[in-house]
């Protein structure tokens, strides 16, 4: 089960403030006319953890196990670095990868 | 049809031909060719090598589409060596291309270049030059000098490099070699993408949708565009991905490749030792995880008990208050909600010992909260709600809802309206500009006829929220409300006073009338006839002059102190020959029932005797003919009022309408026994049990439901009938005795 922290894109100490900036980015990205269904998954999402106490109350009594997506999302922010190459072999592996998909497929 | 064989030396060959043709169109084509390839040992037939022609081509395709492409070009050389058919080359490239005989696919498609359409040769071309960048460079002297594969070849490998190395000149002078039809096109165009991946995401998407589906740089191209996905999709994504494919999406995000290992790992989510496994991995990754690996496996505890031990020998000891946390979310995913309750009132304890510490004080509350949800949804047992929710608000008395909730406690779980009333002012202190619990506090403060506090309240939702319809229409019932009170003790300069601030705080566009009726009153009182009677009139104008007018005018009088026949004595329309005349319109019906409504919920004991002096008048409305739910709406306004002979009237009106309604059929018979279940005679009750099943045929629920409460009353045995009337009233005392201590312990 994805978390609301996970859904906004956010870490579980983030503040009241970034919270609400990623839920209005979401909001940008996922117009309710457009995605009505993202929509309401990013707005339930803030409603569970925009104030300190629901945030609290969450992390108190959300029973259910966390998800290894999010420790690796949280890692990932962490090694963000700038966009690197892929060296000529590493892309030369992956077209010869992309050739056995197209011929198991 | 069975595939036993046939053995060919019993058989003469007619029987062997009609055999095998048996087989071919059966599909057999395995079978099928056995039997012919005997057949052309005993005598070359033209048909027969044709039909084993056919019989090979089919079992290759056959396998082919099993992923068995080795086995199938295997098959298409034989039917060649055989049959001397070399038809269908095309499929036989594809064969020997998928199954990696890629030397010999491009012999024979140089050597079958006639043989081709040019849509084949250009697709072969494109894969054939996407298998040399991707290092089968033992087919390069296959193919012609002159030829573009071989000619492009070293511009294409050099832009790869030349992308590698971050050189962009480079890249872009080694695409512009490549032309337009090239093997390479799609090479360029995935590079040229890959170019603006850093600077026009957009535009990068746009290029990369140019790569056809069909192309050999399709799914790297789907890789590249997966670089913009977000976080989760993306690695979501990558849980589908080879290794090779992984990396390059890593190298392009530029993260750690340490992540590799755990992105592996996510595809045994579902295994059964998916807490185990994630639990051990993230622990023996530790240090590239850092803090969070201690966090995670600490939210890992409560489905993963089994790992405390080696938790606390790689993190230490969780606090206290963690470790009844854990056994309680434990116990709760277990549903083991009483041993949970156990945890959290430990843990309680622990964080109120020391509340002024951190966020202690408000994890206790909050712990507090949350034992009264399990006990609302009876998960625990109810007996300490109250006392976890006020102690949750000595905790933390910045909640709202806790507030509401203790108010909504006492007001109707324990009837307490002192308690009750005690919370809604600690509320409005907490909340001052809260308009709910304002308004709650205008309600109570009316209740114990605190009128000036009642007021004082309204005046400050006004304050802060003047268009509140509630708030005016509520403070002009307090003005009211004390006026009439001073109007009883006589005091009249007061009630003028009250009467001015009620018309004051009236809006003009919702003007009742009935202030001004009141400011009538006063002057009646103070022997102003002709005054009272001209007040008196505006306000039935401002009311709208027709029963709804009368109906408020002989309510109010009488909360006045008035008596009807002292009203009908200056107001002609009341006088019974007036009434008698008097046909409302079939919209004021509607307008009339809010208004009879209101004052039931106001519990006005006026009403009733208002509503008798309007009889005449309510029955000529069923001169007119109301819509059935209009009068199902009248009936049902009647019977909760108990004006029993109005609810027959119309009821057997009604009837006359719409014959045998269950709706009416119960109105009437409730209007005759006037509500009282002891009077239902065994006739009539059968008659309400068909009318419960007439409803529920006609999907009529509504009905259906209100007559099948009030038959569930009529069958539930009356203790007066069988007990002497004197001993009722011990009894009940007795009754109540029991019933409370227990109320008590099981509330709610």
């Amino acid at each position: 089960m994805e978390t609301p922290f996970d859904i906004l894109g956010v870490s579980e100490d983030a503040s009241d403030e970034v919270i609400k900036k990623a839920y209005l980015h979401k909001v940008r990205q996922y117009p309710p006319e457009r995605y009505p269904d993202q929509f309401q998954r990013i707005r339930r999402a803030f409603e569970a953890i925009h104030t300190q106490s629901l945030r609290l109350r969450y992390q108190l009594f959300h029973r259910e196990p966390p998800r290894l997506t999010t420790l690796i999302t949280c890692n990932v922010h962490r090694d963000d670095r700038a966009i690197k190459r892929p060296s000529a072999d590493c892309f030369m592996k992956t077209l010869a990868e992309s050739f056995n998909r197209k011929r198991d497929q | 049809m069975s595939k036993k064989k046939v053995a060919p030396q019993n058989c003469t060959i007619e029987e062997l031909a009609t055999e095998a043709g048996r087989h071919l169109n059966m599909g057999h084509y395995k079978e099928a060719i056995e039997i012919y390839k005997q057949l052309l040992k005993r005598e070359s037939r033209v048909e027969w090598q044709r039909d084993l022609s056919m019989a090979y081509l089919e079992r290759a395709k056959t396998l082919a589409q099993k992923a068995m492409y080795k086995e199938a070009s295997v098959l298409w050389e034989n039917r060649a060596n055989l049959c001397g058919d070399e038809s269908y080359v095309d499929l036989y490239i594809a064969w020997l291309f998928r199954g990696e005989r890629y030397i010999q696919a491009v012999r024979v498609f140089v050597e079958s270049l006639s043989a081709l359409t040019e849509d084949n040769v250009q697709q072969y071309l494109l894969q054939f030059g996407a298998l040399l960048l991707a290092g089968q460079s033992d087919i390069a002297p296959l193919f012609p000098k002159d030829s573009p594969i071989r000619q492009h070849y070293p511009h294409a490998h050099a832009a790869i490099h030349a992308y590698a190395q971050g050189d962009n000149a480079g890249t872009e002078a080694h695409l512009q070699k490549i032309p337009f039809r090239s093997p390479y096109r799609d090479l360029r165009t995935l590079l040229k993408a890959l170019l603006l991946l850093e600077t026009d995401p957009e535009a990068m998407t746009a290029l990369l949708q140019k790569i056809p589906a069909t192309s050999p740089y399709h799914p790297l191209s789907k890789l590249v565009e997966a670089t913009h996905f977000e976080e989760i999709r993306l690695l979501e994504f990558l849980q589908t991905l080879k290794p090779a494919e992984q990396q390059f999406i890593f190298c392009l995000k530029g993260w750690d490749e340490r992540l590799l290992k755990v992105v592996a790992l996510s595809q045994v989510e579902d295994s059964r030792n998916y807490n185990k496994i994630i639990f051990e991995t993230v622990i023996a990754n530790r240090e590239f995880f850092g803090e969070s690996s201690r966090s995670f496996c600490q939210a890992l505890l409560p489905s993963y008990l089994e790992g405390w031990r080696q938790f606390e020998k790689t993190f230490g000891s969780p606090s206290p208050f963690e470790k009844e946390q854990i056994h309680a979310l434990a116990n709760e995913h277990q549903e083991q909600f009483l041993i949970a309750e156990r945890h959290w009132r430990r843990g309680v304890a622990i964080l109120t010992e020391q509340a002024n510490v951190g966020d202690n004080a408000l994890k206790a509350a909050l712990t507090l909260r949350h034992l009264v949800e399990l006990a609302v949804t009876d998960k625990i047992s109810g007996n300490n709600m109250a006392e976890d929710l006020e102690d949750s608000v000595q905790l933390d008395p910045s909640d709202r809802g806790t507030y509401l909730s203790l108010i909504r406690y006492y007001q109707t779980v324990k009837d307490d309206q002192k308690a009750c009333h005690q919370w809604i002012d600690k509320a409005v202190e907490h909340f001052p500009q809260d308009n709910e619990f304002l308004l709650l506090a205008v309600e109570a403060a009316n209740q114990r006829k605190a009128f000036k506090k009642a007021a004082h309240f309204a005046q400050t939702i006004l304050k802060f929220d003047p268009i509140n319809a509630k708030a005016r229409q509520v403070l002009v019932a307090s003005h009211l409300a004390h006026a009439r009170k001073l109007m009883k003790s006589e005091r009249y300069e007061l009630v003028r006073k009250e009467l001015n601030l009620a018309a004051q705080v009236e809006r003009a566009s919702q003007r009742t009338g009935i202030v001004q009726m009141n400011q009538g009153f006063l002057a009646y009182k103070m022997g102003q006839p002709s005054q009272a009677h001209t007040l008196i009139q505006e306000g039935l104008h401002a009311a709208g002059d027709g029963l709804i007018a009368l109906l408020r005018l002989l309510v109010e009088g009488n909360l006045a102190g008035i008596p009807i026949k002292e009203l009908s004595t200056f107001i002609p329309a009341l006088t019974p020959r007036v009434l008698a005349k008097y046909v409302p319109l079939a919209t004021e019906m509607g307008e009339l029932l809010n208004i009879v409504n209101f004052y039931h919920e106001q519990k006005k004991t006026a009403l009733k005797a208002a509503i008798a002096l309007l009889e005449v008048p309510l029955k000529n409305v069923l001169k007119q003919k109301l819509p059935q739910d209009e009068m199902f709406n009248v009936c049902q306004c009647f019977m909760q009022v108990a004006q029993y002979s109005l609810l027959q009237e119309y009821a057997t009106a009604a009837l006359k309408r719409w014959p045998k309604s269950p709706a009416f059929t119960f109105f009437q018979i409730y209007g005759r026994i006037e509500g009282k279940v002891s009077q239902l005679s065994d006739k009539q009750f059968h008659t309400l049990d068909d009318a419960v099943d007439a409803a529920k045929h006609a999907g009529d629920e509504r009905t259906a439901v209100m007559i099948s409460r009030f038959l569930k009353e009529a069958s539930t045995p009356n203790i007066e009938e069988f007990i002497d009337e004197h001993k009722i009233e011990e009894i009940l005392r007795r009754l109540e005795e029991v019933r409370k201590p227990r109320r008590r312990r099981g509330e709610p």
